[in-house]
């Protein structure tokens, strides 16, 4: 039976190259979209370091002197400035809504700033340096993200080095891949980039945080404390406690107090789930343009296949009525449309792999095999999937075929 | 008329057939023309920015100091004037801010509110078409003044004070005192040439960095005379690049050109000011795109096409045999598909028109850059003004019948040249 399936289809030769021609056209955008969805996603399949929800960012700014709301202190308006910075600070942290306040400057993730620098072991003649995202912040941004170490270290042991004027460094992929370990700078004295004046004490490993959810985390970054004692300016970063945001912002809407004293003002409260929306708008964009296209893809199959085998089983109703009476059942004029429609596919599959595995690895883009394999299966998957869709209706008409009807005529 | 009644038959014979082929083309049209209208909001000429076509952006500068790469997305309010100041066919500059975060506005006795500004000279005004409701807008003189004026928008004079008509009343942005001169009506968020809430006179220097004679906050706009070429301008700003590496190289300096001035394209394409907006593999990229999502179509058009003309080789045949030329037959069945053709173009086309006004926000990004500068530009959707051109209906139109070309030319060709004794014989 099934060698006569291959003489039935040699026969609509000239159909099924178009078909096939089609099925390959489609497994090869399939494919090529699955690999770049798998190179987009690859930051969602790992840690992210810290957790946006309940967080908010405030702005701090100092009043200007055209302001009529501008208080002369003299000599001490800068000190004051920086006194009344902290006296905020110090206000949300007593409101009974918020989990934890920070000083931050690049500390906060959603941002595509890049603060690189490297650090270099005090002493240490090593040519291969732990390079990484610098982020500044007071202790407490421990908290507020919810900074995790990878050393077992407790959030309030991360503080406490952070307090001390230790440094946090995060896991690092590409020191791994040069064959240094992360871990082995733990309890070194360090510096950044050439200034040697600035010794710092490597606290703890932590994990790495991420610019965004989507961007695969392909160096390291670390955590640089920024002292609360009046010298430090930034961004203000708070953890609103679960449920209590609504209060949270009335109070910060309705308590003036909380909002500003003498010549310092807190302004632009924002959520970093609103800033993860527009700084992520661009990946998730891709990726609906990804999905959607599959989707496209997968219909246009369908279209094409129930045409084609509509016409197709129309024209073999006296065919499959004479099987039928010769003994053939349901199943096997079913299973028949479908092995059609698979062996088209495996044609189509073919012309697929010879096209792509010489494109896998080039001056462009290099695509493991590992990857490649899985995005062509799934591909095979989704398109068998699209074709056994596509065939069930004009493979049930078929099998609906009544013998004595069709063959009336003959 | 024969073309209807044969598709009227052809619609109760071959129900099913008949609609996937319309399903089909409709789907295709509906992508395609998606794509295009999507693509063609970064450019349309809709108020206040009437003049798109022939507005240029300066956005940033990126300096190479001993090879170290140096950037920002602002210059220097003196130094830019050496780039842009003075080019052949600009009929109107503007130096304006581009770069804003948000700011607090409040009345008196009233909460204060987050707003997006833009700080902005007054050849601004001249060249963009704004519609002021209320007031006016603020001149030279109040910019070079540093004066404490303010434009505000319909809506933000609405939150602010409950009412539009609000010219000489006083608000604060960022607790310093503005007297508002004016209410503009409101600017979509997709024309992010002019978008904000508000508007202020922009002061250069204020932005300029006390140690770099480059970089600051100032960005630039020209518009055009009428009739300019654009590359002739992007030509002698980059003579002048040449110009000024040649004086800055014994200093280690280089600046380097990213084919700026950028036009409303290219703006949409840019992102930092490290790279140059690569406008030839986007539009491959696009073509390509267009490529297949009309060329699968085609195919199972065509398949179509063949399936259904095998019922009709008798009828084919009786026609051949009382002399119908083969010509006849061709058009006879190309203008039948056609048919089919426009009327999926049609659905898709008002298809795309709903989906590029209700759900495009989801699948477009109408902005340049890494990050939008709001919400309320991530959750904008075209207006019907934005999107309705009578160019898109014929770009549709010349669509369709490519597709007709491309699904109906082999199968009626074929069809046509059927010996008339074999196809009456039934073989």
């Amino acid at each position: 039976m099934k060698r006569n399936l291959l003489i039935q289809m040699k026969n609509e030769w000239r159909d099924n190259v178009w078909l096939i021609l089609e099925l390959a056209i489609v497994c090869l955008v399939i494919c090529v979209t699955i690999v770049f969805l798998s190179f987009q996603t690859e930051g969602l399949r790992s840690p992210r370091g810290f957790n946006p929800e309940n967080v908010y960012t405030i702005e701090a700014s100092n009043i200007p002197k055209e302001s009529r709301h501008f208080i002369d202190l003299g000599d001490k308006t800068s000190s004051s400035n920086a006194e009344d910075f902290l006296t905020l600070l110090g206000r949300l942290r007593e409101n009974p809504n918020i989990e934890a306040a920070a000083i931050t400057w690049n500390a906060v993730p959603y941002n595509f700033n890049y603060s690189g620098n490297i650090i270099s072991v005090v002493d240490d003649q090593d040519s291969v340096k732990y390079y990484g995202n610098s982020r500044w912040a007071s202790a407490d941004i421990v908290d507020v993200l919810e900074v995790t170490s990878l050393t077992g270290a407790t959030r309030k042991q991360l503080k406490e080095m952070l307090k001390r004027g230790e440094i946090l460094i995060t896991d690092n992929s590409n020191y791994v891949r040069e064959g240094r370990d992360p871990f082995a700078l733990k309890g070194k004295k360090v510096f950044f980039g050439n200034d040697t004046t600035k010794i710092y004490r490597v606290g703890d490993v932590v994990q790495n945080i991420r610019r965004t959810d989507f961007e695969a985390s392909w160096a390291g970054g670390f955590i640089v404390p920024l002292p609360e004692d009046g010298s430090s300016w930034g961004k203000i970063v708070i953890r609103v406690k679960p449920g209590k945001t609504e209060a949270f912002i009335n109070d910060f809407k309705t308590k003036p107090e909380l909002r500003s004293l003498r010549n310092i003002y807190l302004s632009d409260l924002q959520s970093l789930m609103d800033i993860r929306e527009a700084c992520q708008r661009g990946e998730s964009i891709n990726i609906r343009i990804s999905v959607g296209l599959i989707i496209f893809l997968l219909t246009t199959i369908f279209l094409g296949l129930l045409g084609s085998f509509w016409f197709r089983m129309q024209q073999r109703v006296s065919e499959i009525a004479i099987r039928k009476v010769c003994g053939a059942k349901r199943r096997q004029i079913f299973a028949r449309v479908i092995s059609e429609g698979m062996i088209l596919l495996v044609g189509a599959a073919v012309i697929c792999l010879a096209v792509l595995t010489p494109l896998r690895d080039n001056s462009m883009i290099s695509v493991e095999w590992s990857r490649f394999l899985v995005a062509v299966a799934v591909t095979v998957v989704l398109v068998a999937i699209g074709i056994v869709i596509s065939l069930w209706y004009p493979a049930r008409k078929a099998m609906n075929i009544e013998p004595a009807i069709a063959i009336k005529d003959e | 008329m024969n073309y209807f009644k044969q598709i009227y038959y052809e619609m109760k014979h071959q129900k099913m057939m008949t609609w996937v082929s319309i399903s089909g083309t409709a789907l295709a049209i509906f992508l395609v023309m998606s794509f295009i209208v999507a693509d063609q909001i970064n450019t349309v000429e809709v108020a206040p920015e009437t003049n798109r076509s022939r507005i240029l952006l300066g956005k940033g500068i990126h300096i190479k100091m001993d090879s170290q790469d140096g950037s920002t997305m602002g210059w220097n309010s003196d130094f830019i004037k050496k780039i842009y100041e003075g080019l052949e066919g600009v009929e109107l500059i503007s130096y304006i801010r581009d770069g804003n975060s948000n700011n607090t506005l409040s009345v008196p006795g009233q909460e204060g509110m987050t707003f997006l500004p833009k700080r902005i000279d007054a050849n601004f005004w001249k060249m963009y078409d704004f519609k002021f409701i209320d007031g006016r807008p603020f001149n030279q003189g109040e910019v070079d003044s540093n004066a404490k004026v303010i434009v505000l928008t319909r809506s933000a004079a609405r939150k602010l004070f409950g009412e539009e008509n609000v010219t000489g009343r006083t608000v604060e942005v960022n607790m310093v005192d503005y007297q508002v001169v004016g209410v503009v009506d409101d600017v979509h968020p997709l024309m992010n040439g002019t978008f904000a809430h508000f508007y202020v006179p922009f002061h250069g220097a204020d932005y300029d960095r006390n140690d770099d004679p480059f970089c600051g906050g100032t960005n630039v706009r020209l518009l055009l005379k009428e009739g300019t070429d654009i590359a002739s301008v992007k030509k002698e700003v980059e003579q002048r690049y040449q110009r000024l590496n040649g004086e800055k190289a014994k200093e280690g300096i280089e600046f380097i050109y990213h084919d700026q001035p950028y036009t409303s394209q290219e703006e949409g394409m840019s992102f930092g000011s490290n790279n140059s907006p690569n406008m030839k593999t986007h539009n491959t990229v696009q073509w390509v795109v267009y490529a297949i999502l009309i060329l699968l179509p085609a195919i199972n058009l065509s398949s179509m096409t063949r399936g259904r003309l095998r019922h009709r080789v008798a009828e084919i045949g009786v026609r051949r045999a009382f002399g119908a030329k083969r010509r006849s037959i061709v058009w006879q069945l190309f203008g039948e598909n056609f048919i089919i053709t426009i009327i999926g173009g049609v659905i898709g086309l008002v298809l795309s028109a709903a989906f590029i006004m209700l759900a495009s926000h989801l699948f477009f990004k109408y902005y340049g850059g890494l990050e939008a500068s709001s919400l309320d530009l991530i959750y904008a959707r075209p207006s019907f003004e934005m999107m309705f051109s009578w160019i898109n209906f014929f770009i549709c139109l010349g669509f369709c019948l490519v597709l007709n070309i491309l699904s109906a030319t082999v199968p009626a060709w074929k069809a046509s040249r059927v010996e008339p004794a074999i196809a009456l014989s039934g073989r």
